[in-house]
């Protein structure tokens, strides 16, 4: 078991959950990077871990939300800082859209949003991430996405 | 254009009906130039999803990561029979050369030695050396016969 076959293949869905969390692009590449480092440094226990994908977003998430945190507490902006990359200005401009829509969704509606919808998870999936049933899932989904309309439709 | 399935799939998604499939197929309509007037109200929603559902790390990441926790990166290349046997004709060519080498230090020390000027003298090296002795007498021997019978003749 090696890095780069056991760890490395997980690291654009880590990304992307880092993303949804931390609603920062540069935030979230460190929040993946810590997560593989957290992961190598723990290798011992690989051979036991089941779920080495689970093990890993356990971790990223718990970093993202620390991630997130600290950016509440230092009052950093959670739009990137302005940039000649165009990538960038329209990632910049793709979170802030993102996060303008899901801020007024309250838990776990925002959550399952974004699991669904930035990370692509399957209902089945959420409902195991966060230890609810299918139906839940779909009905919190509802949910939101209801709110989501609403606030599309109001704006325009 | 009929949108009427597109219509229908995004009345589903904001249910929370449609499956993983229908809203990829939503994205890449949305992610298309034309959209219809009436649908446009929806498009930065699902294009804001898919560029995030799309979202990924580049190689350099790769590159630090494995850096840091010490793993080189190694790419697999394809080794043709030439190559893999260059080591081989690498070794034989080192052979041949220091047999070429090799011979022509030995030819070049046996012309430059004054013991052994002759066939003769190459001969007797493999000789045992009493029995050379009595053919060196002889030899002088006979030079001095010859030496000899000059001196009378004149």
């Amino acid at each position: 078991m090696d890095f780069r076959t056991t760890i490395l293949p997980h690291r654009d869905r880590l990304y992307r959950l880092a993303l949804g969390i931390t609603m920062h692009t540069g935030e979230a590449e460190d929040v993946v990077q810590e997560t593989m480092i957290r992961a190598w440094e723990r290798r011992a226990e690989w051979p036991m871990i089941k779920n080495m994908g689970g093990w890993l977003a356990l971790i990223c998430r718990n970093l993202a939300l620390d991630s997130r945190k600290r950016q509440a507490h230092t009052a950093f902006s959670l739009i990137e800082a302005p940039t000649d990359d165009t990538g960038r200005i329209e990632a910049r401009d793709t979170l802030a859209y993102i996060k303008r829509l899901s801020a007024a969704l309250p838990p776990p509606q925002d959550e399952i949003f974004r699991l669904r919808d930035i990370e692509g998870l399957s209902y089945r999936d959420i409902a195991q991430q966060l230890a609810i049933s299918e139906d839940q899932v779909r009905v919190y989904l509802h949910r939101a996405r209801a709110k989501i309309r609403e606030q599309i439709v109001n704006k325009t | 254009m009929d949108y009427k399935y597109i219509e229908q799939l995004i009345d589903r998604y904001f249910e929370g009906e449609t499956t993983l499939e229908e809203e990829h197929i939503l994205r890449e309509f949305f992610a298309q130039g034309t959209v219809p007037q009436h649908l446009r109200q929806w498009q930065q929603l699902f294009r804001s999803t898919a560029e995030l559902t799309a979202a990924h790390l580049d190689e350099q990441f790769d590159r630090r990561i494995l850096e840091i926790v010490g793993e080189t990166h190694v790419t697999a290349r394809r080794i043709t029979l030439a190559q893999r046997l260059r080591p081989l004709f690498k070794a034989a060519a080192f052979v041949a050369f220091a047999i070429v080498i090799g011979s022509a230090v030995e030819h070049a020390t046996r012309t430059t030695a004054p013991a052994e000027p002759t066939g003769d003298a190459l001969v007797q090296d493999e000789l045992d050396p009493a029995e050379t002795t009595p053919l060196d007498i002889r030899s002088a021997e006979v030079a001095e016969k010859i030496d000899s019978t000059k001196v009378l003749k004149q």
